[in-house]
């Protein structure tokens, strides 16, 4: 009896700690599920299943234009690679609170690893009398939930209204530079940032904009190897 | 809606290659690292400097097709860029800035461009 109070505190916690990733969640997933109508013509299915098994926020909306112009897969599995490669270390710091999930629990806690979810993982413990496993199962179910709905209301609002959608792929660029803006903030060396955009540039004027990508990727990593022991001199220099 | 589209089965094989990739990237501490053992100082350099060096890169990648030297000169995409890195100092929404940033670009290669 004592058990399922515990588990029953533990969803109303969760739901509660997750509402402000329900509207962030919502209003993300819509334009998602709407890019996707405007860019590939697939409907409300393709937005769900792509929700369910991608969910990977910056990835997700990137895989909209890399399915429309049907790019090559060895570049896919690359992009995803590094556009997440932040991800390898968000679960250090988790190995007590997803211990508590269970095998199938932590798998899918794992799987469900966001950004959001993570600060939620990290900063939110689950209260006292809620059952910790349980709490951190639903504050995961809970957030990709909110991301499927959101991208089938996106998808299927596209499909019912007619608009000119001419420039709606800039969402895609606006929210790279929202990303970026907090990672400004974040970092007290600009030396990625530069990295970053002169890679970008370089490999436009070296290969042109269809193969920039992977070449860009290259330098990207090369240098930030290469600059390893400078990047770190003035990190410890501006502290 | 260009020929290049994947459909079938290259879908289903992009949509799966992203979500094992991306799930084996979420999944690397706990395969590797969860008796103890200590990850190398170059995994976790890489993996605290990518992200704000790919996400840069992303931003270039995500404007490659922008035609610089030609009307309008890339003056719509200028404006819209700096708008939402505005608001965003500003008010710290993410879906303000998006939103308001993305009507904005509309409205210009819309209507005034």
């Amino acid at each position: 009896m004592d058990k399922r109070i515990a588990k029953q505190a533990a969803f109303r916690a969760a739901f509660r700690v997750t509402v402000p990733v329900l509207w962030g969640y919502l209003a993300i997933g819509m334009t998602f599920g709407c890019m996707l109508y405007i860019q590939t013509g697939y409907g409300w299915p393709v937005a769900m299943v792509m929700s369910l098994l991608l969910y990977a926020g910056a990835m997700q909306f990137l895989a909209v234009p890399l399915i429309a112009q049907g790019a090559p897969l060895g570049q896919i599995a690359l992009l995803t690679l590094l556009v997440n490669a932040r991800h390898m270390v968000y679960g250090l710091s988790l190995f007590d609170t997803f211990g508590r999930c269970g095998k199938l629990g932590k798998l899918y806690a794992i799987f469900g690893l966001t950004d959001e979810a993570y600060a939620l993982h990290t900063g939110v413990p689950p209260p006292p009398g809620a059952d910790p496993g349980t709490f951190t199962l639903w504050v995961t179910v809970l957030c990709q939930s909110y991301w499927v709905i959101g991208g089938i209301i996106g998808n299927v609002i596209a499909s019912l209204f007619e608009f000119d959608p001419r420039g709606i792929e800039f969402t895609l660029t606006a929210l790279f530079l929202v990303i970026l803006h907090g990672q400004w903030q974040q970092f007290r060396t600009k030396l990625p940032f530069v990295v970053g955009l002169g890679a970008g540039i370089t490999a436009i004027v070296l290969v042109g904009s269809g193969n920039m990508l992977l070449v860009a990727v290259a330098m990207v990593v090369c240098l930030m190897i290469a600059l390893r022991a400078r990047l770190l001199a003035t990190e410890r220099e501006n502290p | 809606m260009s020929e290049t589209i994947l459909r079938g089965g290259p879908l289903i094989l992009a949509i799966g290659v992203i979500c094992i990739i991306t799930l084996c990237t979420r999944a690397f501490p706990f395969v590797f690292f969860s008796g103890g053992r200590k990850p190398s100082a170059l995994v976790l350099y890489l993996g605290r400097v990518l992200p704000p060096a790919i996400v840069a890169l992303l931003v270039i990648y995500s404007l490659k097709d922008v035609a610089l030297f030609s009307p309008p000169y890339a003056i719509p995409e200028a404006v819209a860029c700096l708008l939402v890195l505005a608001l965003q100092q500003w008010r710290r929404n993410a879906m303000l800035s998006i939103g308001l940033g993305t009507l904005a670009y509309m409205a210009m290669i819309q209507w005034v461009f």
